[in-house]
């Protein structure tokens, strides 16, 4: 009897490692250095156009999504195609290897507070930490945490949408002290 | 227990499967464009006083200009004198101080689109017309000779803010949402369009919605506000909106108040120029 029940426990045990491991496969937490990867050469368009033209767009596309994060990350986005800012996304553990990676799909909102809360390593509450940082438990953490304004996890983004969101991860990461004016 | 276990582990797995297989959604993401935003020229308001400059006092990070619509965009230096029609848009982060030539100062924050509509003096009075598309501003509306009819238009309506000092303003069309807090003196009638204002008294913060408190814990947290007392009523707020010319601030409200009905004339102007811009940028409308 005592070992049959054993036998369940560890059962449901892994069942559960099972289904959390599942749920986002094991990546980079956090945010590594830019320096491994080489920058690209040529002019860089400036992160105020970017943002400017983003803000005028019906939908936040894929290739978009990971631009703005990589200026949030690095500064700057020098790759050259979307091959090479996707390989930069992935080698900083900010967008997930598993995904599409389809330039032009329109971003979610599970995807985008995903990528969000591994660059700005947000720590998140217990049900982002056992399910290893599900997109649908980011989304609601950044929801929690107000820096996005509701939604689902498939919920389409647009590009005014994005551009806020962005600015709040602005803030959130460097604080804005209240000026003497 | 061990069906309590089992089941949870199922229910686990169950809740993280969907995720695992989140598919693309199938639109493909537009570049629609939303009309360009129309541009007070100097045209439009010819005959209506002399035309007033805008410089930069400061400059950090990546922030363009364009004197109108229909110039190209170059980078922001300090120095750099404007006039009305001029576009700034800033990056991440960036950050633009601006001195009016009536001494009030507006400071672009970080991911943000802002723009001089109006800026001329008629007599007595300095006529200001600013607009924040998206993003973050700063803004101090000095007291001085001139009395100053002091408007942001935003997609998420318009702000009154006659002789007041340190509005911390955030706007985001995209979600639409808006929030506003003031530090110091004044108020702010904030025109948010069907017959809606709200009112914000130094040390007070609220979102478009007026959810003062909670965004303020939320949004405001990092800001050192400086409560002066609450005006209490709103025959009070009269007086606090008008307050512009005079050199000290009554927080009680009473005393000389030269534009004690300003708020309401505030709130009828912020209606029309709020609904216009919205409708012309094409943002979502959330009221």
């Amino acid at each position: 009897m005592l070992k049959s029940r054993r036998l369940l426990v560890s059962l449901g045990v892994l069942m559960l490692a099972v289904g959390l491991g599942g749920c986002a496969p094991p990546g980079v937490r956090g945010v590594r250095a830019f320096e491994d990867l080489p920058a690209a050469e040529g002019e860089v368009a400036s992160d105020a156009e970017f943002l400017f033209e983003l803000s005028e767009k019906k939908y936040c596309s894929t290739d978009d999504a990971y631009r703005g994060m990589l200026y949030l990350i690095d500064g700057t986005d020098t790759s050259k195609d979307f091959e090479e800012r996707t390989a930069r996304m992935v080698m900083h553990g900010v967008a997930d290897k598993s995904w599409k990676h389809n330039p032009t799909a329109v971003a979610t909102k599970g995807k985008v507070a995903y990528m969000l809360v591994r660059a700005l390593e947000i720590r998140g509450g217990v049900m982002y930490n056992i399910t290893n940082g599900c997109p649908r438990y980011a989304l609601r953490e950044l929801i929690h945490n107000g820096m996005i304004k509701g939604g689902k996890e498939n919920s389409k983004l647009s590009g005014a949408e994005y551009v806020g969101i962005l600015g709040r991860a602005v803030d959130y990461r460097e604080p804005r002290p209240w000026p003497k004016m | 227990m061990a069906r309590l276990i089992i089941s949870s582990g199922i229910l686990m797995a169950l809740l993280c499967a969907p995720v695992q297989g989140q598919g693309e959604p199938a639109a493909e993401a537009g570049q629609d464009k939303k009309p360009a935003a129309t541009v007070a020229t100097a045209k439009d308001v010819a005959g209506q006083g002399q035309t007033l400059t805008v410089s930069v006092k400061s400059v950090s990070g990546s922030a363009e200009v364009r004197e109108s619509s229909d110039k190209s965009w170059r980078a922001v230096k300090v120095k750099d004198v404007y006039q009305e029609g001029a576009e700034i848009r800033t990056g991440y982060r960036a950050k633009v101080e601006l001195t009016f030539a009536d001494n009030s100062h507006v400071i672009i924050n970080r991911i943000s689109h802002f723009r001089v509509d109006k800026f001329r003096r008629s007599g007595n009075k300095v006529v200001t017309r600013s607009h924040l598309s998206y993003g973050a501003l700063q803004a101090g509306v000095e007291k001085g000779p001139a009395f100053s009819d002091y408007k942001i238009t935003t997609s998420l309506g318009t702000l009154g803010v006659n002789g007041t000092r340190d509005i911390w303003l955030d706007v985001d069309p995209g979600a639409g949402y808006g929030i506003i807090c003031l530090t110091q003196e004044g108020g702010i009638d904030w025109n948010i369009g069907r017959g809606s204002d709200r009112f914000v008294d130094p040390g007070g913060c609220t979102d478009h919605k007026g959810r003062g408190q909670d965004q303020r814990k939320h949004i405001c947290n990092n800001i050192n506000l400086v409560p002066f007392g609450s005006t209490g009523t709103e025959e009070d707020l009269g007086s606090i909106y008008g307050n512009q010319g005079s050199n000290s601030f009554n927080p009680t409200g009473s005393g000389n108040n030269p534009m004690a009905t300003n708020g309401t004339t505030n709130g009828t102007n912020g209606g029309t120029n709020g609904g216009t811009n919205g409708d012309t940028n094409g943002w979502k409308e959330q009221f």
